[in-house]
């Protein structure tokens, strides 16, 4: 790990933890865009923006890389009473498409995106269809 | 070819242009070139040179308007339906269905998925089904040539009338949504008190 | 980043809202362009995708670990055996597998096969955009069903073989057929590379339709999120392959192809010299194939420890990302595929205006689309 990556998620309140098999950093949304803008000024690349249900909330998960062979995610946690996230889109340009994407899919809501509107389903989709209360139809077989 | 496919009953003069346009569509079995999935790269094999499907007289056209056999070569997601439907409501009549992989007769692999259609059967009158995932393109041809059979001993004498009892279109109401319209400046950014007045990019007439 | 005024191009004029797609021959399957023209120029272009999402990460949450692999053939059907290795990586790494030697080396010589035909295709697809019908498409072809028939004798399938498993390789190649497969790889592979050079990069007409078309340098690519080829053609060799090696690409000796142009005939010259050098990967792969196990052995129920992981590989397209979660159980809690084109599509906006309408086609022929990667 960069010893001025370190310094930036100091800065932001960030828990880094080295046990897994990537380095991950969880951060408060408050600082979700702060800390992504100022880790895009030391170089990081934006490599996926995903999501995963943890049932009572939605974890965002940023993959980002400080080199082409060194990954590292940065993760913050959304309640699901209020799906609700900064946009990054202005810091790293692909994020727009990954955001409509996780909006699609598990309908949190990305402030200050240009074009928060459905991706991959059809517009008048009603559902989030990665959330685990979704549940598949049987099949007839 | 209106005095076939409109006839009432099959006369001298009927049936002799029926066996002439059995034997001339048979023989020019035209498909889209319309690719959706996976079967499309195994339909574009079919296409070239080690299967060649210009020896039976098949060739791809690349609008609908040209063409006279829809191979839907894929899944149908719900996102998609609305354009397969508007793509076979181009083509003109008579025109034939290949419903081509697993994913077009039932939904395949997907079958289970929220976004895929259990078939292209659900809003379109399929003719041949080729089954496998994908087809080989010897399948392909197999079907085709099916479909070749069918066509040449199927009369045309009031095919007309029969499409019509058999198959009647939905009414598609394809537009764009107006929130894409508004991006674009096509509406202006708040329409509410237009009721939704369109003159640019109003979809053309669909035949 | 291509900084376009809008003003000067619509020059108080109407503009004029175009679709192309989601059935048009040029946009490699069913992908949806929505163009502001003024004229000839696009002022605005919006891709709107998603006519084939076909829900395969929800799919995966309600199949085995195994049972993916299925999947993951028909998520992209250009690069299936690239798909299905980028998830049994990740598999492999949450659950700590280690590989036999051959197996990894069985895998590596399909990858770079698969990169082969995947680039066929491009290149069928890239010349047919821009008129020459027929002729290379035809060519393309049949160096593809070569390699087909090898896939078809190794995996039982043209298409989706479903051969790769965690831990290891589903079948074994037998020597006469790897002797077979070095002999067309050494004596015509390379005639047949010196053909479609001379259909694309040799026809006046091609050269003129893309020289200088679409310049973009490596800052512009790498900020946009694009990868791959398209990222290399514009003098940045960055290729995972390298850079972080998997399978047995350490042990392998090869180039990365890069161009210092960066229009959109560098973007040939870039995949027309990846063919030559996959051709080369795979002699030395046959030459150095070691003996052994192709699998080990991995229970059936298989139950990963909860975690999750991220894998990159470098797909024929970019790099292709799978990132893997469990929650100890015998299903995946979650399978998210980073698809290099998604991305590669989302800087399309920021590329394409103030191009030429014919140009739009041909700059985005150089991102190679799959269509079934960027939807899932």
């Amino acid at each position: 790990m960069r010893a001025d990556v370190l310094d930036a998620l100091a800065r932001h309140a960030a828990t880094l933890d080295e046990s897994g098999f990537d380095p991950r950093a969880d951060v408060s949304v408050d600082a979700w865009a702060g800390l992504h803008a100022d880790l895009a000024a030391l170089g990081l690349e934006f490599s996926d923006i995903t999501a995963l249900d943890r049932i009572d909330a939605v974890e965002l998960v940023c993959w980002l890389l400080s080199s082409p062979s060194e990954q590292l995610s940065v993760r913050t946690s959304c309640l699901n009473d209020r799906l609700l996230a900064p946009t990054l889109s202005d810091v790293y340009p692909p994020a727009e498409f990954g955001e409509r994407e996780v909006y699609d899919l598990f309908g949190v809501v990305f402030e200050g995106h240009p074009d928060m509107s459905r991706i991959l389903q059809p517009d008048d989709a009603t559902t989030f269809p990665l959330r685990k209360s979704f549940e598949l139809a049987e099949t007839p077989w | 070819m209106g005095i076939v496919d409109r006839a009432e009953e099959a006369g001298f003069i009927t049936t002799t242009l029926d066996k002439l346009l059995r034997w001339g569509r048979s023989r020019s079995m035209w498909p889209v070139n319309a690719g959706i999935a996976c079967c499309s790269l195994e339909m574009m094999t079919t296409g070239a040179g080690r299967y060649d499907f210009d020896r039976f007289g098949i060739m791809f056209r690349s609008s609908p308007r040209q063409a006279d056999v829809l191979i839907v070569p894929g899944p149908i997601t719900k996102k998609m339906q609305p354009i397969v439907q508007r793509v076979y409501n181009q083509m003109a009549e008579p025109r034939w269905v290949i419903a081509m992989g697993s994913c077009a007769i039932s939904g395949g692999a997907f079958a289970d998925s929220y976004n895929v259609l259990p078939g292209c059967d659900t809003f379109l009158p399929v003719d041949v089904y080729i089954p496998g995932c994908p087809p080989r393109p010897e399948a392909l041809i197999y079907g085709c040539l099916k479909l070749k059979e069918q066509i040449a001993n199927t009369s045309f004498i009031g095919s007309a009338a029969r499409n019509k009892a058999l198959y009647v279109p939905p009414d598609l109401g394809e537009e764009w949504p107006d929130e894409l319209l508004r991006q674009f400046g096509v509406l202006p950014a708040d329409d509410s008190s237009e009721g939704g007045s369109r003159d640019v990019g109003e979809v053309r007439d669909e035949g | 980043m291509v900084n376009f005024p809008r003003s000067e191009a619509t020059g108080g004029t109407e503009t004029l809202l175009l679709n192309v797609g989601p059935q048009h021959p040029s946009t490699h399957g069913v992908l949806h362009f929505m163009l502001e023209m003024a004229g000839e120029t696009v002022v605005t272009a919006k891709p709107v995708i998603g006519y084939l999402h076909r829900g395969i990460e929800k799919l995966a949450e309600n199949r085995t670990w195994q049972q993916v692999i299925v999947l993951t053939d028909r998520q992209d059907y250009v690069a299936q055996f690239s798909n299905e290795w980028a998830y049994c990586r990740a598999v492999e790494r949450l659950a700590g597998i280690e590989l036999p030697e051959r197996a990894e080396w069985l895998r590596t010589l399909m990858g770079e096969l698969n990169r082969i035909t995947s680039h066929l295709i491009w290149y069928a697809g890239v010349t047919m955009d821009i008129g020459t019908l027929g002729t290379p498409f035809i060519y393309a072809w049949e160096t593809r069903e070569r390699i087909f028939d090898f896939f078809e004798a190794v995996t039982g399938a043209r298409m989706m073989p479903n051969w790769m498993r965690i831990g290891g390789v589903r079948t074994d190649i037998d020597p006469a057929l790897l002797a077979d497969l070095r002999t067309f790889l050494e004596r015509d592979f390379p005639k047949e590379c010196d053909t479609y050079e001379a259909l694309l990069t040799g026809n006046e007409i091609v050269v003129s339709r893309m020289k200088g078309v679409g310049v973009y340098t490596a800052e512009e690519c790498v900020h946009l999120g694009i990868t791959g080829p398209f990222l290399r053609a514009s003098g940045l060799a960055r290729d995972l392959r390298r850079d972080a090696p998997y399978g047995a690409y350490a042990k392998l000796d090869f180039e990365v192809c890069t161009d210092p142009v960066g229009d959109s005939l560098a973007r040939c010259r870039v995949r027309l010299r990846e063919l030559r050098e996959s051709a080369r990967m795979c002699i030395q792969l046959i030459d150095g194939m070691p003996e052994g196990d192709i699998a080990v052995k991995v229970p059936k129920a298989l139950k990963p420890p909860a975690g999750d992981c991220y894998v990159r590989t470098e797909s024929p397209r970019g790099e292709l990302g799978v990132f893997v979660a469990s929650d100890g159980t015998t299903r995946p809690y979650r399978y998210r595929v980073r698809s290099p084109i998604f991305y590669g599509l989302s800087a399309m906006p920021r590329l394409l205006p103030g191009h030429l309408l014919a140009d739009m086609l041909v700059i985005f022929g150089g991102i190679d689309t799959s269509m079934g990667e960027i939807d899932r």
